[in-house]
């Protein structure tokens, strides 16, 4: 099942990268849109991945729903209700009448379309289709800044469309063009030239955008090394750093050697053959980018697989990596040990037991002032460094089975995963006789 | 070449001191919702401990020892001294984790005796002990059963809050401290 759900992921992340990287190059790559042969071909090319996109989209949707019917054959009830009710569901279904009216206008409108504008237009419609993956990507999970996230989740998608997604294309264009229409060399050193540009842009939102996701999808390093999310994720960034480096090699060495070759007006078969295979091989990374991309989507973040799998009811205890090799181990090393985290206008203060009380008995009455602030849900209870019970009364409650003795009674606000302790606590000593 | 010594130093310095000396491993459980049960059953597969590593990183990876009980029934062992659920002679060495493997839990509520699942959180923790030529080592691992009944996960748990580290019988380490 989840093969076949990464296949159908991935077929629509490439899908959705290879029409933006059509558009693109038939609208701002060729230059003045010529050849005509060549933007027609493209536009046509981007108006058959709709259908694949389509596609992908339904199988998706046929697997979510026969994983919410417990792995039976999912019926309309659910469907209606998936689709109606969430917001996933919601998100999907926009998208993909939205898809629907652009294949029909691409379709309708292909006579008219006559000029580079048409095609533009068009580019500028794709826009949303792509970036609205964000609405149901793990970015509308987060629970601070989410319409930051968002949006940095769609520019990072725009900008891999345009790099990942561009780079078969240009491929594909230059074959053609240098090939079989045998175009001039100046016309390939301006294709270069120009796609170079958007690549640049491209890698500078994607490093932005990539570390502030990063940061918030993954935060520790250990995550990064134990999760399968943070594994899938260091393989992508090592996929992105070799597109980096081929791109590099591209812009210091291919494109000014092809600008030597349009002054020249000769382009020798060793450059066609090397500016071919740079940007194959760019190409070729840049699709498995797409694959690895809908892995991480299927996969529950970093952050949020550690708390499922954490080890400490408290975290005064700090996890060490089950699967011990030297990435985990370094991770571990890497990782600060627990501390509590900030309590973001969280506050408890102790009123009862006062320092010093005595009680008779096993049970303790106490009362407090308990301000949640921004994640605060309710206290953990502490007497003797030992978690004794948890309160969510906004006033107070009682501590039971407390031996005779001094004790020493600490409040800690914590947050609603009964894992994270914030930077807020009272203590008391108090006595049982 | 000075370079060349520091690391052999480091290296060095990072010996185990020979001879053996004993590890004990206990287990104790706390209040908590263990009151709530007639009966824990746990079973427990293996025990393993990492050693330090330090600049020697090949000697990473778990040593893994065989329980002296394999099972046990956490309902006995509240609030007291615990049980010994490994007694045996290693060689002497530092070591920074420990992995208190938990294959199977069965509890049984004492209210309408039912079986009940109790998740199992207990997994490895970073933890620094010694093992001396000659001396007894003691870590007591503090498990607890919460109560998660009344708001999500709607289930009980049963975690490990903290630990205690003995030598020769004198405490050396507590976490949390208390």
């Amino acid at each position: 099942m989840f093969v076949v759900e990464w296949a159908a992921s991935a077929l629509a992340y490439c899908a959705l990268g290879l029409f933006l990287g059509s558009l693109m190059t038939a609208g701002l790559l060729l230059p003045s849109g010529e050849p005509a042969e060549l933007r027609w071909q493209l536009f046509f090319f981007a108006a058959k991945l709709l259908p694949l996109f389509l596609v992908a989209s339904v199988v998706s949707l046929f697997i979510q729903g026969t994983k919410l019917s417990g792995g039976g054959l999912p019926d309309l009830d659910l469907f209606s209700r998936y689709l109606l009710q969430t917001q996933v569901g919601r998100v999907w279904a926009a998208r993909e009448v939205y898809a629907l009216f652009l294949l029909g206008g691409m379709f309708w409108l292909r006579r008219r379309l006559c000029s580079v504008t048409g095609v533009r237009v068009f580019l500028l419609l794709a826009v949303p289709l792509v970036a609205s993956r964000s609405l149901t990507s793990h970015a509308v999970a987060v629970q601070e800044y989410k319409s930051l996230a968002v949006s940095a989740d769609a520019l990072h998608l725009l900008a891999t469309a345009v790099w990942a997604g561009g780079l078969p294309v240009l491929f594909w264009v230059l074959y053609r063009g240098t090939r079989r229409l045998h175009l001039a060399p100046s016309w390939t050193a301006q294709m270069v030239q120009r796609f170079s540009w958007f690549a640049l842009a491209a890698v500078v939102v994607l490093v932005i955008s990539g570390l502030y996701q990063s940061w918030i999808q993954v935060q520790r390093l250990d995550i990064l090394f134990e999760t399968s999310y943070g594994q899938i994720l260091l393989i992508k960034v090592l996929l992105f750093l070799c597109m980096a480096g081929i791109g590099a090699l591209n812009l210091f060495s291919t494109k000014p050697k092809l600008r030597e070759a349009a002054l020249t007006k000769r382009l020798p078969n060793w450059l066609q053959r090397k500016t071919l295979r740079r940007i194959g091989s760019e190409a070729i990374i840049g699709l498995g980018v797409f694959c690895l991309t809908a892995v991480l989507t299927l996969l529950p973040p970093g952050i949020h697989s550690l708390h499922q799998a954490d080890a400490s009811g408290g975290n005064q205890v700090q996890a060490y990596p089950s699967e011990l090799n030297l990435f985990t181990w370094l991770g571990y090393l890497l990782t600060p040990a627990p501390t509590f985290e900030p309590a973001e206008g969280a506050k408890v203060t102790i009123l009862s037991p006062q320092q010093g009380q005595a009680f008779k008995g096993d049970e303790v009455p106490i009362r407090y002032e308990f301000v949640k602030g921004k994640r605060g849900n309710h206290l953990h209870a502490y007497v003797d460094g030992k978690l004794m019970g948890m309160f969510s009364d906004p006033n107070g409650g009682t501590l039971t089975g407390i031996q005779p003795g001094k004790h020493v009674l600490e409040l800690r606000v914590t947050t609603e995963d009964h894992i994270t302790e914030l930077d807020a606590r009272d203590k008391v000593e108090f006595a049982v006789q | 070449m000075w370079f060349v010594l520091f690391l052999i130093f480091l290296v060095t310095g990072c010996a185990a001191p020979n001879g053996k000396g004993v590890l004990e491993i206990r287990i104790k459980d706390h209040e908590d919702a263990i009151g709530y049960f007639s009966k824990v059953d746990i079973s427990i597969p293996n025990v393993r401990f990492s050693p330090k590593v330090g600049l020697r990183f090949w000697r990473l990876g778990w040593i893994e020892v065989s329980p002296s009980v394999a099972q046990l029934d956490l309902t006995k062992f509240v609030n007291n001294a615990g049980i010994a659920v490994f007694r045996g002679q290693i060689d002497a060495s530092a070591f920074e984790a420990v992995d208190l493997r938990i294959r199977e839990i069965r509890a049984i509520l004492r209210q309408g005796s039912r079986e009940v699942a109790i998740d199992n959180k207990v997994r490895p923790v970073a933890l620094a002990f010694s093992v001396n030529p000659g001396e007894l080592t003691t870590v007591v691992l503090d498990l607890t059963v919460m109560d998660m009944s009344d708001h999500p996960p709607a289930t009980y748990e049963l975690q490990l809050i903290g630990y205690e580290v003995y030598n020769n019988g004198k405490l050396v380490d507590k976490v949390p401290p208390g």
